[in-house]
């Protein structure tokens, strides 16, 4: 495919508009950059029903359009943006898509969420996915404004950081143009890579990687096509009703702290994973606390795209005069990552090494792990650069560098901890901290044990956002420390809800707003859709969705092996906290019980019966 | 930390984090008991001191949805009638544990 060349797709006549489903345009765009074609594909019945969207849908899209046997980088690999049926809606935290691939980091399926208007205006195309095939010759925009799809050059973009990329380009195209971009980490393929927009990250499991494999460096969305709703009426008030509650009491701690409220109430539970998953707590933590940060620093807070929560804290750096340029977005899982997993409890080296992951473009969880483990490695003289120590600063500053210029240890860290542990032997597999290759977020597996069931079965790895487990450990319904089968079955019920939020799609900081979030989730979708979903439809399209994606990943090459947790966190208990402990006999009960519940087998295996109970036989 | 009676007893150690901090002001206080004390029983003193607490945490006996405690690090709670010991360590947070 040469630059500037033209793609054709429908013209709007061609669309069966008096048959249009409220909600939804009824069609995805695929675009085939080797090919150089754009096709508007209409869906088939009941797949938007069965799916959704976002989340869900996307994981449709992976069998439709791709193929799991594919590696990640193979030009015949798929990567979907997947909006969903309340995308432009006034409910509040819409504005939200769905990146969904298959992850070059754990050769599994990938669904990783951003929230921005880029939802809205890629909606407003007239798609309710866009799904990207083939690899452009040489670097390449895409540009979709409504029908008319082209590439463009990227030019003088390659190598640029995200921000760079994205000022840029609306200045080429305009400012009603809403650009997703990979920074220099998704062009060298490090295999967290992210996609960026307006600051935020589809962050986990390297599709930023997937997009710089097909030569991809943006894209760019305009559109005036909007969808219909089936009750406008309805929906506004419902709307106006769950605005005002957003701003209540139950989501006070993300207008007030954000996320980063964990930090020290994580630090005194012993649950916040420091020098790489060895202990539960860090000294002199409290100089990462957002109660500290906004003593010393300037401090603001904003909102994504359609939403009244408003969770963003964003902190300067030292000496930086513009916040609204240059300041930091700081969540808990990025002080946790690049702070105490590493070793560190100073804030200027946190901040700076968040700044560097947003520019780079990769995901802070999966950096934050793989320094923290290779600093390990070099610690215990496995590996050689003994520059790179817990604690020291500088060191993750410079091998976050080295991440994003492919330098030296830089091409080996930007593998990940799984395929660095290979590398490096010795057995330092059994520390690497990640599951099915996706390193582990900030709550530590052997103190939480429900959480540390979700970790392991999650089919996109160790993930908190597919499983909301943690919500069970901080409950009175098990003991935290003791997980068993009643853990199993509330794991699931969590996982559920995050598959239904993530497929409306919703943010799930709205969870603790709903009464009774199915009888809600109807409300809305019906007043979208015009359909007559039930509480009971939509706990089995939850279902569907999670084995939907189970037997994408038997597909990929699935074991019963990977649901399981590092050898570290099996039988050895936390060096500061002795009660938090985890055999390998009861993680593999608890597994047991979890894909019981769901109507696995023992093992995990999907029988025929359940697939074709979920109408997902023909997938 | 704030000493809220001078008493002989072992005083209720009741740590505040997160928004339950911000609106209380302070991260730690002392609570003297002299005997078995019921949670709901804490919960109410807390609010009396911190009336701040009130809208946002605490309703009378009962902490809001969405707030849990914990017991010593240990296990977590919102029963009002959970049996509170001198020389118990109580932590208030909310409970959505989100990162």
């Amino acid at each position: 495919m040469s630059p500037n060349d033209h793609f054709f797709g429908q013209s709007p006549d061609q669309r069966r508009i008096q048959d249009q489903q409220p909600g939804y345009h009824g069609r995805y765009l695929r675009v085939d950059l080797t090919r150089g074609t754009a096709d508007s594909i209409d869906w088939e019945t009941g797949v938007l029903r069965n799916f959704l969207g976002g989340s869900g849908l996307g994981t449709y899209l992976m069998f439709r359009e791709g193929t799991p046997e594919c590696d990640a980088f193979d030009p015949e690999s798929s990567l979907a943006f997947v909006f969903s049926p309340l995308v432009g809606s006034p409910l509040t935290t819409s504005a939200k898509f769905a990146v969904v691939s298959k992850s070059p980091l754990t050769d599994r399926i990938n669904d990783s969420l951003a929230s921005s208007a880029f939802a809205i205006s890629g909606k407003q195309t007239g798609h309710d996915a866009i799904v990207i095939r083939g690899r452009a010759q040489e670097p390449t925009v895409l540009v979709i404004d409504n029908e008319n799809v082209h590439c463009e050059p990227a030019g003088e973009l390659s190598g640029l950081p995200c921000r760079s990329v994205q000022r840029q380009l609306k200045q080429r195209l305009g400012n009603d143009w809403q650009i997703a971009v990979i920074g220099p980490a998704g062009e060298r393929l490090v295999r967290y890579a992210t996609i960026s927009h307006d600051g935020r990250h589809a962050g986990r499991g390297g599709s930023g990687a997937v997009m710089g494999s097909k030569n991809l460096k943006a894209i760019a969305v305009r559109g005036s096509t909007k969808v219909t709703w089936s009750d406008q009426d309805g929906l506004i008030q419902l709307s106006k009703d769950l605005a005002a509650r957003s701003l209540g009491p139950a989501t006070a701690k993300y207008r007030e702290l954000g996320t980063s409220e964990n930090l020290l109430l994580f630090n005194r539970l012993k649950i916040m994973p420091t020098h790489n998953f060895q202990q539960g707590s860090l000294a002199g933590v409290e100089q990462l606390a957002p109660e500290t940060l906004r003593q010393s620093r300037k401090h603001t807070r904003t909102s994504c795209a359609a939403c009244t929560i408003g969770c963003e804290h964003i902190y300067a750096l030292n000496g930086d005069p513009d916040i609204s340029e240059f300041g930091v977005r700081v969540e808990y899982e990025n002080l946790f990552a690049l702070g105490p997993l590493c070793g560190i409890n100073d804030s200027e080296v946190v901040l700076k090494a968040s700044a560097k992951c947003d520019q780079l473009g990769i995901d802070t969880i999966s950096a934050g792990g793989t320094i923290a483990f290779g600093m390990e490695c070099a610690q215990r003289g496995l590996w050689n650069p003994t520059w790179l120590r817990f604690g020291d600063g500088q060191a993750l500053l410079q091998a976050l560098d080295m991440i994003g210029n492919g330098d030296g240890v830089g091409k080996l860290l930007a593998e990940g901890s799984r395929r660095l542990a290979d590398h490096i032997g010795q057995n330092s597999i059994e520390f690497a901290p990640q599951v099915k290759g996706l390193e582990i977020p900030g709550y530590e597996p052997r103190a939480m044990q429900t959480m540390a069931l979700g970790f392991a079965v999650g089919t996109r790895g160790a993930d908190h956002n597919r499983s909301g487990a943690y919500e069970v450990d901080f409950s009175e319904q098990v003991n935290r420390r003791a997980g068993n089968a009643n853990a199993s079955a509330l794991a699931v019920k969590t996982e559920d809800q995050a598959a239904l939020m993530d497929s409306l799609i919703l943010c799930k900081f709205l969870r603790g707003v709903f009464q009774d979030f199915h009888d809600e989730a109807v409300t809305m979708i019906n007043l979208v859709t015009g359909w007559d979903i039930t509480p009971t439809e939509l706990q089995q399209t939850a279902q569907r969705i999670v084995t939907a994606k189970k037997l994408f990943n038997i597909r990929s090459g699935w074991q019963p092996d990977e649901d399981c947790l590092p050898a570290r966190m099996m039988e050895n208990a936390l060096s500061d906290d002795p009660v938090a402990r985890l055999s390998k006999e009861q993680l593999s009960q608890m597994i047991v019980h979890y894909n019981r519940t769901r109507g696995w087998t023992d093992d995990g295996w999907l029988p025929h019966e359940i697939l074709k109970e979920l109408d997902l036989s023909e997938l | 930390m704030i000493l809220l009676d001078d008493c002989q007893v072992k005083p209720v150690i009741i740590e505040l984090f997160g928004i339950v901090r911000q609106r209380a002001g302070v991260s730690q206080i002392e609570i003297p008991v002299e005997q078995t004390k019921q949670l709901g029983d804490l919960l109410e003193e807390l609010v009396q001191r911190y009336p701040g607490l009130h809208d946002a945490c605490i309703d009378g006996c009962q902490l809001q949805p969405g707030f849990v405690v914990n017991l010593g690090g240990q296990r977590f709670t919102t029963d009002p009638t959970e049996k509170i010991q001198p020389g118990d360590t109580v932590l208030v947070m909310s409970a959505d544990a989100g990162g």
